[in-house]
Parts: structure tokens; C-alpha cells; sequence
């Protein structure tokens, strides 16, 4: 990367240089029977070049053709491509904890035995189909610019997740457990998937009109998502945000106070810096339902005359699955949190007489996201009468607008769960539009 | 490179294996409103290899030739604890071929200086940004070229290219607190030509986007509706095709019992095919990443399931005829059951007829992305008009429609003359598959459920 970096700065005035090595290893169940077991070893580098104000940008997988790395950045640079900031210096780097090195020992047939064991006490305590994944990942990141940051940090993450099918369907309920070396399926998440489904089998059909709405930790990204959009520095440079001139107004519910913290390291995946070398820290995105900041990379702070706030991320969109590598680095929030409130799930779901719980969103990247809206199938979703579940739902959809549905925020639950872009808590809304046949 | 690799199989002590190099070349170039924000041309490349022990199968991907003998040994221990604990997995019998294939272009990219690819992609960003109240854009052209080398241990050596260009993006428009935005997207499989002389896509989609500021929400319930190509594509794709991929099948033994060839799924009207040699499309090539020859699969003929889509190894499973179209993203991924070009066949009936058939109800056209979990999916439009008495009315917006595959297959009660294809292709399944083509004719749906916002 030495090599690398002085041969880039033969051209340029400055440089910096990504590096990431990711080992991975998963197995997938389908009916309770083994189905795939796939490696991977993936490396990769990406190179950013600073020429009198402008950015060139170029990435490989070997560093087997440096030059050829370095032409790549050069014909990229020729588009004149702005770069209104300047790599940062070392700056006051937090330690988290984001390695196991018992992550090294797992080996395949840990993660096989584990989920035979859920698939085979699913199986004795419902009927479901059950399907099951796991996969551990070991990963590497390294970051050196020319103004002097040579960063780096090694993580694990193991995930296990198992499904249980409705009939006829892809349709599932779950939970995922994550942890930064092995450990067993919790039997708190199995008590709470089993007892979803065994209560839902019925299918139930709710009919249509406004009701109240459970969003379970595993679908308020769909909320979430919306809140990203419009509170990223990039939107609102852009001009298309509505939360642009907001700052310091109440948008939701006082009960509502989401934060992004990449420091807390109880689970997997903390960050001390972000993909640009800048610190990491927690920031309040949304405090006692009033709009408190926005988030921003380099370009994006340079651009507005803003300061950046760590979360310059080379996502692969909003699933991240893509290849870091590949990404120039843009304005992401990966640590969302929402803060707690003071019932149990079951204590949600007993004081709703009829309403909808949502435990997996069917579309929730399309509609109109800058604006806040959404209009998501369910899959599936549960039908609540009288302060129980009595079936699961499945041809229905809830919609409606972030900045209105979460002023009607009337619980949150006292626990909170890593699901996808977050750790967060259910979240009951009253009043959401609900349209279904029938 | 095919001599290095099979000095690589040579090496391995297994039942089957195969392994395949890629390296990919990719340019990117993207517009946000008036500023270019990225120009990118890269090289990557990659390795991924598959082996069968005493019947268990195991994959891996790795960056480093350096790495293969540390990935030939994981393979082989994770192909016998596969053995130990999975199903036996057996392949069907294929053809072993050995080929180099090129794609017919019409203009190879490669010969296009990105000076030129810079300047009819600043044009049509120009087109789209041509009003004040458009707020910005976000357009790009993008070209992918894998150059795929394959060879297994039976023999089978493929050296095939694809060549992929698209520009696409989105437009949004806006107006005091109104955000409304587009998708457009032209491109193809055939070479940089297809991208020529395309200034009406650009236009015609700023001007939705800027009649969308005054469209009026649709109200949520149920209506009967008339789909566009485009949507009835999306539909025809994720609640139908990946139904007909056979690993989703594999082993979900309730919905595989549903879905046995014979099953009279749909109305009688319906006819549905996959066919990925149809030349000229984006969803076009001629092995898939087993070394299968693609091949056209009739997937539904009047209403009756008579196909699906498999991978060598569903095809064993199933006892069903191989059809070509296992396939993989790039080179970090072992390949998977995708659609090549899935469509509707055409019927009879034009636009005005089937508004006719309708009578009062909604006319919605392009997709804004879509999703399917089992049989129900989800899916959004990017614009529509109401019709009454069997004529467009006004336009109406905030679309998301969702429903029962196998219900909405029954309600499909009447199917265009005029089939259409996408341009460019992006579906998630795991992996990206940017060559995923779809397409149908206008069609009727009837009872179809609407969000609303």
C-alpha cells in the first residue's frame, strides 16, 4: 500500500488508499435439510487522487498492476470531477471492540450443528417449514492517505437465522442473532418466533380503514430509510429534502429520539472511523422528536460548508451488499439507534383491540422515498383482535408518510434488536391507513 | 487462461468440478443535475470455483491465484461435510462443448472514446434538466463487459464475452414541498448503437415528471386496472418468473406442490416464456455459468404451468429438461437459477380496447421497483391516469400496488397486442443481475390492491 500510495503521488497532490479483505463462510437450510455451504476470500483496493481540486477515483481487486491502478484514477480524474475537501489528518481515534478471535475457530460444522439443532426444536414445537442461515466473516480494513492516516481495524461477525414458513409461501417469520464470535441462538428469539407463528397460523383478512400498527424491529428500516433520505447532507444539498430548513423543529412524536452511534460496540460491526479515515461519534439525528442534525462525508461537507460527521460510508446501497471496494465513499448512517420506551412487546400487542403487526415490509424501496411516503405489502404481517394475535396477514398494505405516522407514535418497546441498518425497538403507531380485499 | 484453469481442475481430487474466471470492465459515468460526478473505468477479476465429493457440493470464490490451493482445500473439506449432512446432489447431464463465443455489437464500446460516451450522456441529462422546476437528476451511463472463461472437469471449455451498456437514472421534479421523481433507462445487450438518437425517452420522462407536481394521489382500494408493458413486465417477473426458478422451489415442498407442471394456474389467455437467445436483447447470451447452452423455456401455455427454469442440479432434482440458466453475477459468486427474458406473450386486443374492458378503473404505467416474498409481491408505479367510461382521464400518482400471485394469475382477463421489453435489467437476488429482461403487452388485472399513501 506504501508503494502504492508514493506512485499515486508521482501524479497527484494527494492520495488515499482503501483496502478491505473479507473471509466469509456460510450455510444455508432449506426444510430443515443442509442445502448450501459457500466460501468466499475477496480482497480489494481503491485508490482516491486530489489534482488541483479535482478527484479522480479507481479500484481493483489484486495489487498485482499497481500502474494500471493509478491510469485508472488518472482517466478518471480527466472528467474534471470536483473535489471541494482535502483527505483528513489523524485525528482522536476511539478504540471499540470489534474482534473475537474465537471467530477463527468456528469452522463449518459449527454453523451445520447449530442450525440442525433449530431446525430439529422448531420443528417439535410447531408445524412450520423451517429454513435456516448462518455465516461467519472475518474482515480487514485499512485505510493510509498522504496527510498522514494509516488506519486500520479488524472485525467479526457471525449471524444466525432461522425461518419459519407459512404454507405455501416464502412468507416467514424471524429474527436474527448476531455476535462477534459463535454463540448459540438465544432462547428468548426462539420462544418469540415460535410463539409468532403457532399464534398466527390462521390467515386472517383485516379488512381496510386506519388502525393501529406494530412495527416490528425487522421493518421500521422501512421508517427509517425515509429519515436517511431526507437528513443526509446529500439530499439536502441537493435540494431534495424535506427536512432541508427544519433543524430545531419538532417533525415527530416527543417520544421519538433517534441517533446514529458506530461507537457502541455491545454488538457487531462499531466503527472508530468511517471509509474516509474521519472519526467516528455519535450524532443525534432526530431528539424528543425534534430535528437536531444532518449527516455528512467529506465531499458533501465540503460542498455545503458543512463539518463532517464520520459518515462518509462505500455502502453498496442500502443493503450493503455490495463490494465496498467498487463505491466512492457518500454520506451513510449504519449505526441508527431508536431510543427505548417502557412495555414489553407483549404489553404492545395486549393494549391494541384491532390492528396490524408488520414483521416483514414488501416494498420498501419503492415509492416516494425523499418525501417520506411509503406503501409496503406485508410479508407477512399479523393480525391483532382483542390484544392477541389470531392469524397472519398476508394480501394487504400499509402506507403513509413518516412525517405523519410518527406523530402518532403511542409505545415503544423496552428492548431493543439488531435488525437491518440498525438496533431498534418496536414501535406502536396509531391511526396508519390500511387497505386490504374485502 | 481456459489451459491455466483446467491445470487448476487437474489438481483436485473430485467427483465434478468446475471452476471460472472473470475479469470485468467496468465504465461509469454520472450526472447529478448539471455536475459530473463520477467517470470511472475499472478492471476487476476473480475466481470461482464448485465441487462435488461423495455427493455433497461446496463453493468458493477467491481474488488471488495465489490463493487456489488454500481454496481448493476448503472446498474439498466443505464438500465432505456436505456430504456427511446434506442431500446427495446430483447434475444433469449437459453437452460437453468447447467454444469461443463473441456477442454480434452494433458499435463494440471499446471503440467509443469515453469523450463521446461523456457527451451523449451530458445530452440527455441536459434534455431531462430542461425546466426550473426540475429539481435534479441523477443519470449515468453505465458499460459492463465480462469476459468469462469456464472449464470443468468433464471436459467443457467456454470462453464467452457480454457486453452491456445502459444510461439510465432518475428525474425529480419539484415544486414548494412536492418531490416527484422518474426513472428512465434505455440500453441493451447489442452494442453502444442502442443508446443513439434516444433524446424522446428523456424528454417524454421530464414531462411526466413535471405533470406528476399536479397529479392527484390515488385513494387506497381495490380497482381493476390496466398495466403497461412495463408493469405487467415487473409483475410478470417477480410474482410469476421467480416462481418458475427451480431452487425456490427445490425445497419448499408446499409451494412446489402447487407449482407441478400440469397445474392450471392461470386464465386461459395467458401465455408466458423465457428465452434468453432472442437476439438483441438485454437479457441475451448463449451458455449460462455451467456451460449450458441457454434455451427457450415455455413456462405457461393457456393458463397451465408446462416449464421452469433450472440449474443442472435442480434439473436432476426435478427430473425436468435442463434449460441454460444458472447464472452468476460476476466473479464473487457462484451462479444461481435467474430469468433470462421473461414476457407475456401478445394477444389481440390494442390499448383502447382494453380500456373498454374496464370501463371505470385506473391505467398504470412504469415500474418504480417491485418485490415478491412467496406468492404475495409488492410493487410500485410510476405514474398513472383514472379512466371512466374507457377513457384515460386524469393523471393520478403515489402508486403501489400488491397482491396474490396465484389469485392474480386467475385475474389477468385480458392480454395487448403490443409487446414491449425492458431495457436494462437490475434484479436482487442475492446477486445483481443486470441483464434481467422482462416484458409483456398492455394487459387487464382485475381487483388489484392499491396502498395509496
Amino acid at each position: 500500500m506504501e508503494k502504492l500510495l508514493k506512485l499515486a503521488l508521482e501524479h497527484a497532490q494527494h492520495a488515499e488508499i482503501y483496502h478491505l479483505e473479507r473471509k466469509s463462510t456460510g450455510v444455508s437450510f432449506e426444510n430443515s435439510n443442509l442445502k448450501d455451504l459457500e466460501s468466499t476470500v475477496q480482497c480489494g483496493y481503491s485508490l482516491r487522487l486530489i489534482k488541483n481540486g479535482k478527484m479522480g477515483f479507481a479500484y481493483t481487486k489484486n495489487l498485482i498492476d499497481r500502474k494500471g491502478l493509478v491510469d485508472n484514477a488518472l482517466v478518471s480524474l480527466k472528467g474534471g470531477i470536483d473535489a471541494p475537501f482535502n483527505f483528513p489528518a489523524p485525528g482522536q481515534i476511539k478504540k471499540v471492540d470489534t474482534y473475537n478471535p474465537g471467530i477463527e475457530k468456528i469452522g463449518s460444522q459449527a454453523l451445520v450443528d447449530e442450525c440442525i439443532r433449530l431446525c430439529s426444536t422448531i420443528s417439535s414445537r410447531s408445524k412450520a417449514q423451517v429454513n435456516a442461515s448462518a455465516e461467519y466473516t472475518i474482515s480487514s480494513l485499512a485505510i493510509l492517505n498522504s496527510n498522514g492516516v494509516n488506519l486500520s481495524q479488524k472485525s467479526s461477525t457471525c449471524y444466525i437465522a432461522p425461518q419459519l414458513l407459512y404454507p405455501g409461501t416464502h412468507s416467514s417469520v424471524y429474527r436474527m442473532h448476531l455476535s462477534k464470535a459463535f454463540s448459540s441462538y438465544p432462547d428468548s428469539y426462539l420462544d418469540h418466533i415460535i410463539c409468532l407463528y403457532n399464534d398466527s397460523q390462521r390467515e386472517a383478512t383485516p379488512g381496510s380503514g386506519r388502525m393501529k400498527v406494530i412495527f416490528l424491529p425487522e421493518s421500521v428500516y422501512t421508517l427509517m430509510w425515509r429519515l436517511k433520505s431526507a437528513s443526509s447532507g446529500r439530499s439536502v444539498f441537493e435540494n431534495e429534502s424535506p427536512l432541508a430548513k427544519k433543524i430545531g423543529q419538532r417533525i415527530f412524536s416527543e417520544k421519538l429520539t433517534v441517533w446514529n452511534d458506530p461507537l457502541d460496540d455491545r454488538g457487531t460491526g462499531a466503527r472508530s472511523f468511517d471509509d474516509e479515515g474521519t472519526p467516528c461519534g455519535r450524532l443525534d439525528i432526530v431528539k424528543d422528536g425534534t430535528l437536531n442534525s444532518f449527516y455528512y462525508d467529506l465531499k458533501y461537507a465540503g460542498k455545503s460548508g458543512s463539518v463532517p460527521t464520520g459518515n462518509g460510508f462505500k455502502g453498496g446501497g442500502m443493503f450493503g451488499g455490495g463490494d465496498p471496494v467498487v463505491y466512492k465513499p457518500s454520506p451513510d448512517i449504519l449505526h441508527l439507534r431508536i431510543g427505548t420506551g417502557d412495555l414489553s412487546l407483549e404489553q404492545m400487542i395486549s393494549g391494541v383491540d384491532r390492528g396490524i403487526i408488520v414483521q416483514s415490509a414488501l416494498g420498501a424501496h419503492s415509492g416516494n422515498i425523499p418525501n417520506g411516503d411509503f406503501s409496503i405489502g406485508l410479508a407477512p404481517g399479523f393480525y391483532i383482535e382483542n390484544g392477541k394475535v389470531t392469524g397472519h396477514v398476508k394480501d394487504a398494505m400499509i402506507a403513509g408518510n413518516i412525517y405523519d405516522v410518527l406523530q402518532n407514535v403511542s409505545a415503544i418497546e423496552n428492548d431493543s434488536h439488531f435488525a437491518m441498518t440498525g438496533r431498534y425497538p418496536a414501535l406502536l403507531l396509531d391511526g396508519v391507513s390500511v387497505a386490504a380485499r374485502g | 487462461m481456459i489451459d491455466k484453469l483446467k491445470k487448476m481442475l487437474s489438481g483436485i481430487n473430485a467427483d465434478y468440478a468446475d471452476i471460472r474466471y472473470e475479469a470485468k470492465r467496468d465504465l461509469s459515468i454520472v450526472f447529478n443535475a448539471h455536475e459530473l460526478t463520477s467517470l470511472e473505468s475499472n478492471t476487476t477479476d476473480g475466481y470461482v470455483l464448485r465441487m462435488i465429493r461423495k455427493g455433497g457440493m461446496s463453493v468458493i470464490s477467491f481474488t488471488r491465484e495465489s490463493d487456489a490451493p488454500e481454496a481448493i482445500r476448503i472446498a474439498s473439506e466443505n464438500a465432505l461435510l456436505m456430504s456427511r449432512s446434506g442431500l446427495p446432489v446430483k447434475l444433469a447431464e449437459t453437452e460437453v462443448v468447447q467454444e469461443r463465443f463473441r456477442p454480434e455489437l452494433l458499435e463494440d464500446p471499446r471503440g467509443i472514446s469515453i469523450e463521446e460516451k461523456l457527451n451523449l450522456t451530458r445530452g440527455y441529462n441536459e434534455i431531462a434538466l430542461g425546466d426550473k422546476r426540475i429539481a435534479t437528476t441523477s443519470i449515468g451511463y453505465g458499460e459492463v463487459i465480462r469476459g468469462k472463461f469456464f472449464a470443468n472437469t468433464e471436459g467443457t471449455a467456454i470462453d464467452e464475452e457480454t457486453v452491456t451498456t445502459r444510461i439510465s437514472g432518475s428525474i425529480t421534479a419539484k415544486e414548494g414541498n412536492i418531490l416527484q421523481n422518474v426513472r428512465v433507462a434505455i440500453g441493451g445487450s447489442n452494442g453502444f448503437a442502442v443508446l443513439r438518437d434516444s433524446s424522446g425517452v428523456f424528454e417524454n420522462k421530464k414531462r411526466i415528471a413535471l405533470e406528476l407536481l399536479s397529479a392527484e394521489s390515488v385513494k387506497a382500494g381495490v380497482y381493476n386496472v390496466v398495466l403497461n408493458s412495463s408493469l405487467a413486465g415487473v409483475f410478470t417477473h417477480e410474482a410469476f418468473g421467480h416462481f418458475s426458478e427451480a431452487d425456490l422451489l427445490e425445497d419448499a415442498p408446499t409451494m412446489r406442490e402447487k407449482m407441478q407442471l400440469g397445474a392450471h394456474l392461470g386464465n386461459e389467455i395467458l401465455n408466458i416464456k423465457d428465452d434468453p437467445t432472442m437476439p438483441g436483447q438485454v437479457g441475451f447470451y448463449r451458455y449460462d455459468d455451467e456451460g449450458v447452452r441457454a434455451r427457450p423455456v415455455q413456462l405457461m401455455k393457456n393458463g397451465v404451468l408446462t416449464g421452469r427454469l433450472h440449474s443442472r442440479r435442480t434439473a436432476s432434482s426435478f427430473g425436468e429438461p435442463l434449460t441454460g440458466h444458472c447464472v452468476a453475477e460476476d466473479y464473487r459468486y457462484a451462479p444461481i437459477v435467474r430469468m433470462g427474458t421473461i414476457f407475456i406473450e401478445p394477444g389481440t386486443d390494442s390499448l383502447d380496447t382494453l380500456l373498454g374492458k374496464i370501463g371505470d378503473g385506473l391505467y398504470l404505467l412504469d415500474a418504480k421497483g417491485g418485490q415478491t416474498s412467496g406468492d404475495s409481491f409488492t410493487f410500485g408505479a410510476q405514474y398513472g391516469y383514472l379512466v371512466r367510461n374507457g377513457k384515460k382521464d386524469r393523471m393520478i400518482r403515489d402508486i403501489n400496488i400488491s397482491g396474490n400471485l396465484y389469485q392474480t394469475l386467475q385475474n389477468i382477463t385480458a392480454v395487448g397486442n403490443d409487446l414491449n421489453l425492458s431495457k436494462a435489467g437490475g434484479c436482487g437476488k442475492g446477486q445483481t443481475n443486470i441483464k434481467s429482461c422482462h416484458g409483456a403487452p398492455h394487459v387487464i388485472i382485475r381487483d388489484v390492491i392499491l396502498g395509496g399513501v
